[in-house]
């Protein structure tokens, strides 16, 4: 009797530790084919005028939402460590074995492949991080040069850029597109000159881009979205702190917010975009907890953005003051060290992760576009997608079925260490 | 001289449109009085009010700085390089050293080099930011463990906030070196009569040459501020200070020809810029409908200066 | 004779300048003299360009106008908004999934350059008749124009879909950029304008000694609005420009051309005291700073290298004309 308790413990550990990582990634997923199944409104009629007004669904519904490049199946654990090139942070990498490619010298060894590489802001820990990746990868094979540009915010710049790179006949380009329009015609432009461009991140409008390498917006907003629910219990008064409108970032994770809360008491109070800045978020937050004074929640769909709008909870005294004396409930993606610090601390209360270290899947993907051009190998898919990750909470919860991850246990944390 | 007491004349004007603004917005909304929103106010309207003493000087001189945000930026991402040694002093008085020498480099280049000061704090402008960058990397630090530094931001001497302290600290000091001292008084007078007072080359140079290394630390004092406040040392902050700290100091009084202005308009504007922030954010107005606003009062103001009572040109 | 060949030099010592850059970059770079890299050199130019000629104008009556880096993507933001709300009152569809504007270019047109002239009038207005300093109104007008972009967009950017600015963003005349053809025949109108009518006559008359010029019964009000509006609707063309080719409009864009602007046209040798400068100077500052700008592209380098060597030649040009530096009026 006593044998074969411990025979089914056993083997529940075994499946459960190994079916973790595959059940995060598909269980994400499940939840969100629910919501894509087709518009239904909301119960919340504010909240669901709020949800068109803005648009989401044209970029929700378009959204790929599939299973993994290759069948790879991600586990916590996975992944190399490294000192970052450019920002000289140490880096754990968690996707350095999907679609990978051997170290050294890489197809034509006798060529030298030149990568364009550019993206904005690398001040921005999160940015900076995502073009670590890439130069690290670029690092690893000695035929392979990468030039990194950064635009700095300014769209028109991007585009004079990438026009730089075809006049420079670059072999690929790897971008980071802040805004998915105004890079639609540079990205065709440069497909038109034969020169694969492969985006991260964020997607831009250009229908003939050779790969987009995605991340799971889906599963940031709608993870928040879920923990409001469990400990908010349907109420609250909301106030956003969002990426640029207009961007996939913004889009994807207000809007998988929106679908999870929609049908509960909520009332949103602000919606500011503060697009990416502490500086500008916790400007916005001070005003925002001026003007009202029953604030319960603040959903922020970055990490800069989080910690600004903590800044300005903390230097107005206001992290207790829902109503009823609860703590403002403080909703976070990016698990930077520091935001994951202050889930540590309790001060913010979930940070789904959005890692940046992707830049290593973009080159690896250009490089592979680069080889089925010279008649290496196969092309890479159009889509790759990147593993679902869990969110973060001080204490180990199921949520709806997602079972969450404490600080401790996630060693990806990108950007300087916190305090 | 006589100069001094006409300033003080419109001074009357702006401190009458403060305080029927404050009114106004006690009947708007009940959250104004508060103290924490009191606060709030001079917490956010500080750090440019800071600079806007600075550039005030300047502007009395007959000259602009463009560069104000740039040597925000910069000096701070010099103090930041050395965060890890772990002493905020170290920190502060090279950041606020920094400020200084960016502020006499402008001073240098349009006095000795003549360099109009449009133009040469347009390129100092490029080049500090840019150097700072350079230096950093483009990455930002953080002071956070440098308690004093911190503080500076954070810290409360009993119930008033440090911030708060060394804005009236500052004030102070400032008035007393603009309308007391002879150092102030030369100020006025280089920046009114520009051709008589080039006859004393001397006093005209170093004259301007204090009025832009004075701003310079006041840049800097603005964003180690700034910088405690968000916990980072970005060395991209202050980019659009300028334009708005020059409008404070216009509001306030002084004029690009020089010769005007003073350090009293100077903070009354500073408030009144901040009660309307504060009063159009009470209103659920977006910052960027407040730009068009205080644009509006800007030349509403300066229409009022030119035709009002005391308007002579 | 030596005067003759120092002011021969000094007028085309930028033209000189601009072909030693192209020459070092022809020889530095492999991709530097090739037909898509000089496209984008002389393409790149002609927003920028068309600023610094509009500023140029103000700055030989004395003033100067900031206000042109916000107004250039006004134009088109107004006009998109414009519809936009006409069509809500008005019911018909303006906008196609939110924010793509697949309608009328001729509206759009027509709205930014009235709106450039509209806000020329203002801005030479509040100058003249309200006696604000240019520096200061200008300085409220961008900031204004600068709101009103983000009040109208509500944030969004708006995405143009609208085959003729396509074509313009992307169509070569022998092999020149539609963009630079623009650029370059409207700097040939302003130079003749300026040389060989009225126009020049009075604006430089002003520009030399304003008092005097008053005094000669010159309608000194009239120019110097009219330099306004010059260099306003130069912004709105720009804009247009900028629009088609970047085929979306959104408030941050455009941040900082005020200034860019100035330092073309500063580096050119236009002063900005008055009375010194001409259309065809804007052009030269602008070629010089467009041919190193491609040529610091093709190095790779950093923004950052690039800004810190454009500050250190706005104040060496300066710095080096020395001859007129008395106090001017800003």
């Amino acid at each position: 009797m006593k044998n074969t308790k411990l025979l089914i413990f056993f083997v529940t550990i075994f499946f459960s530790a190994n079916s973790y990582a595959k059940d995060i990634h598909t269980n994400i997923n499940d939840l969100i084919a629910e919501n894509q199944k087709g518009w239904k409104d909301f119960k919340n009629k504010d909240l669901g005028k709020f949800f068109k007004k803005d648009g989401f669904k044209d970029f929700l519904d378009v959204y790929p939402v599939t299973s993994l490049t290759g069948g790879f199946e991600w586990k916590p654990g996975m992944g190399r460590e490294f000192i970052g090139p450019l920002s000289g942070l140490p880096i754990k990498a968690p996707f350095s074995d999907y679609i990978p490619i051997p170290d050294g010298p890489v197809l034509d060894t006798s060529k030298t492949y030149r990568i364009g590489f550019v993206y904005h802001w690398g001040s921005h820990p999160w940015l900076i991080s995502l073009a670590d990746t890439a130069v690290y990868e670029a690092s690893l094979h000695s035929n392979v040069e990468i030039e990194v540009m950064d635009a700095e915010g300014d769209d028109n710049k991007m585009g004079q850029m990438i026009d730089d790179f075809i006049a420079k006949k670059m072999d690929a380009i790897v971008m980071w597109p802040a805004r998915e329009a105004p890079m639609g015609p540079p990205v065709e432009r440069a497909e038109a000159a034969n020169i694969p461009v492969v985006s991260l991140d964020r997607r831009a409008a250009a229908p003939n881009i050779s790969t987009e390498v995605l991340g799971n917006f889906y599963a940031n907003g709608l993870q928040q979205g879920l923990f409001l629910n469990h400990v908010a219990g349907g109420e609250g008064n909301i106030v956003m702190n969002r990426k640029p409108l207009g961007s996939t970032a913004d889009a994807m994770r207000s809007g998988a917010f929106m679908e999870a809360i929609g049908d509960y008491n909520y009332v949103i109070s602000e919606s500011m975009h503060t697009n990416s800045s502490r500086q500008a978020a916790f400007e916005a937050t001070q005003a925002a907890l001026q003007a009202h004074d029953d604030v319960s929640v603040i959903f922020n769909t970055g990490g800069e953005e989080a910690l600004g709008a903590l800044d300005a909870v903390m230097e107005a005294n206001r992290l207790n003051t829902a109503p009823g004396g609860k703590k403002i409930i403080i909703l976070v993606n990016d698990d930077s060290k520091e935001t994951v610090n202050e889930v540590r601390k309790g001060n913010m209360d979930v940070v789904v992760p959005y890692t940046p270290l992707l830049g290593g899947i973009g080159v690896r993907a250009a490089l592979l576009h680069i080889g089925a051009k010279e008649g290496f190998n196969q092309k890479p898919p159009k889509q790759i997608i990147t593993p679902n990750l869990p969110m973060i909470t001080k204490e180990k919860m199921t949520i709806s079925g997602i079972t969450t991850i404490t600080p401790d246990e996630w060693p990806y944390a990108y950007g300087p260490e916190a305090e | 001289m006589l100069k001094n007491i006409k300033n003080f004349g419109s001074n009357i004007n702006l401190l009458i449109l403060f305080f029927i603004l404050f009114t106004f917005a006690t009947f708007i909304s009940p959250a104004f009085l508060d103290f924490n929103n009191i606060q709030n106010i001079i917490r956010t309207v500080m750090v440019l009010g800071i600079i806007s003493f600075g550039i005030t000087m300047v502007m009395i001189v007959g000259e602009i700085d463009l560069s104000v945000g740039s040597i925000a930026a910069f000096s701070c991402a010099f103090g930041g390089l050395f965060v890890d040694s772990n002493s905020s002093l170290l920190v502060i008085m090279l950041t606020l050293f920094a400020g200084t020498f960016c502020g006499f480099l402008n001073g240098l280049g349009v006095t000795f080099f003549k360099v109009p000061s449009l133009i040469m704090t347009l390129g100092t402008m490029a080049i500090i930011r840019n150097a700072g960058y350079i230096m950093t990397n483009g990455q930002a630090a953080y002071p956070t463990k440098l308690n004093i530094y911190m503080a500076s931001a954070k810290g409360y001497i009993g119930n008033i906030p440090i911030p708060v302290i060394i804005f009236i600290l500052l004030s102070i000091i400032f008035t007393i070196i603009v309308r007391y001292s002879t150092v102030g008084k030369s100020l006025y007078v280089v920046g009114a009569n520009n051709v008589a007072s080039m006859l004393s080359g001397i006093q005209n140079n170093s004259a301007k040459i204090i009025a832009f290394t004075l701003c310079g630390l006041c840049c800097s004092i603005a964003g180690l501020i700034q910088s405690a406040r968000l916990g980072q040392i970005d060395p991209h902050m202050g980019i659009g200070w300028e334009l708005t700290v020059i409008a404070i100091a216009v509001l306030g009084g002084a004029s690009l020809y020089g010769g005007k202005g003073s350090i009293e308009g100077t903070i009354i504007a500073t408030l009144i810029i901040g009660v309307i922030n504060n009063l159009l954010n009470l209103l659920g107005m977006s910052n960027h409908s407040q730009e068009v606003v205080i644009a509006f009062i800007i030349i509403t103001m300066v229409l009022l200066h030119n035709f009002g009572k005391d308007a002579k040109r | 004779m030596f005067k003759l060949i120092n002011n021969f030099f000094s007028n085309h010592f930028l033209l000189f300048i601009f072909f030693v850059i192209c020459l070092i970059g022809t020889f530095t770079s492999e991709y530097f003299f090739t037909v898509t890299n000089l496209q984008n050199m002389i393409r790149n130019m002609a927003v920028p360009g068309l600023l610094a000629l509009g500023v140029s104008f103000v700055f030989l009556v004395s003033r100067i106008d900031l206000s042109v880096g916000s107004l250039t993507i006004f134009g088109p933001i107004l006009a998109v908004s414009s519809l936009a709300f006409l069509g809500d009152i008005f019911d018909f569809k303006v906008l196609i999934k939110g924010n793509q504007y697949a309608n009328s270019a001729m509206y759009l047109v027509i709205v930014s350059l009235i709106t450039g002239i509209v806000v020329g009038v203002l801005n030479g207005v509040g100058v003249m008749y309200g006696k604000i300093t240019s520096f200061i109104m200008t300085l409220a007008m961008m900031k204004a124009l600068w709101g009103l972009n983000y009040v109208l967009t509500h944030g969004h950017a708006y995405y143009l879909q609208i085959p003729t600015f396509t074509w313009m963003g992307t169509l070569n005349v022998f092999h020149i950029p539609f963009m630079t053809w623009v650029y370059v025949i409207m700097t040939i109108i302003a130079a003749f304008i300026m040389r060989y009518t009225i126009v020049g006559r009075r604006i430089y008359a002003i520009g030399g000694d304003e008092k005097t010029a008053r005094l000669a019964g010159i309608n000194v009000t009239f120019w110097i609005i009219s330099a306004f509006v010059m260099s306003s609707f130069c912004a709105s063309v720009a804009g247009l420009l900028f629009s088609s080719r970047l085929q979306t409009v959104d408030a941050p864009l455009a941040v900082g051309f005020e200034l860019t602007a100035i330092a073309f046209a500063v580096v050119g040798g236009v002063s900005l005291t008055g009375g010194r400068g001409s259309p065809y100077r804007a052009f030269l500052g602008t070629i010089v700073m467009g041919a190193l700008f491609s040529l610091f592209s093709m190095w790779g380098l950093n923004t950052w290298h690039r800004n810190i060597v454009v500050g250190i030649i706005i104040i060496l040009v300066v710095m080096l004309d020395q001859r007129k530096n008395r106090f001017g009026r800003i």
